[in-house]
């Protein structure tokens, strides 16, 4: 039961970071002053 | 150091899954992003506090952020000078509107002055691209411009609404957060700080 859920948040959080990256990418800009470099797998 | 920390966490992730190299960097790239906002909003919500100052530096980041995420604008170089420069341009901004006395005349003419400015900036330099990311679709381009444009509509209404109730510190954040975030989508703003980027480079460079 704990390995499952153990598993159920790591993807999860996987899940949301590739959230965050898209939302990056997008043509919305970054609230914060610091724009990080967009990654080569995001930019095709 | 936002960078080095999220790249090794990403790995760290990386290896529980498991994910390949590209994903790694995907997550690293989403984890920079949720960590120097994160990070930043912390330092503003703790140093306001502590100036008591909390209400308007919320108003200032949240028109700020209103104009800035659909309208785009300059970006420093470092996180660090990002986290430096923005911070001091936030709360600078709230400490403004917490300690200025303003009437209602004075508050309506600002509100027309930025209201003009953001209708101007909207039609001619929204969305404003960076090196890293320009928005060059026709569509997109629109889409940005409806987006800010809707932003403007609920933070005039907003402004308004407080000026005709008489909170005047609260009106004066959204009006002071608006033009610090227009300022940014401007020429002048890319002038200013990329003028100010240059100028901290050549003194890490002689450091």
């Amino acid at each position: 039961m704990s390995k499952k859920l153990y598993t159920w948040l790591i993807s999860s959080m996987a899940v949301l970071l590739v959230f965050f990256a898209n939302s990056g990418v997008g043509p919305n800009s970054v609230f914060a002053l610091y724009e990080p470099d967009i990654p080569e797998s995001l930019k095709k | 150091m936002i960078k080095r920390l999220s790249l090794r966490l990403a790995r760290a992730l990386g290896r529980q899954l498991p994910a390949s190299e590209g994903e790694i960097e995907v997550y690293a790239y989403g984890l920079e992003i949720f960590l120097g906002t994160a990070v930043k909003l912390l330092l503003i919500v703790v140093i306001s506090l502590f100036l008591g100052i909390f209400w308007p530096s919320l108003l200032v980041v949240l028109a700020f952020a209103g104009f800035r995420i659909p309208g785009g604008g300059v970006h420093l170089s470092t996180y660090s000078r990002c986290l430096f420069i923005g911070l001091t341009f936030i709360l600078a901004l709230a400490v403004l509107a917490a300690s200025l006395p303003a009437d209602t005349g004075v508050l309506k003419s600002m509100l027309l002055l930025v209201a003009l400015l953001a209708v101007c900036t909207i039609i001619v330099w929204v969305p404003a691209g960076t090196d890293k990311k320009r928005v060059t679709d026709p569509g997109d381009i629109r889409r940005q411009k409806i987006k800010t444009g809707l932003f403007f509509l609920l933070w005039f209404a907003a402004c308004s609404l407080f000026i005709h109730r008489g909170q005047s510190t609260y009106a004066l954040a959204l009006i002071s957060g608006a033009a610090g975030g227009l300022f940014l989508v401007t020429p002048w703003g890319y002038r200013f700080f990329s003028s100010l980027d240059k100028m901290l480079n050549g003194k890490e460079v002689s450091a």
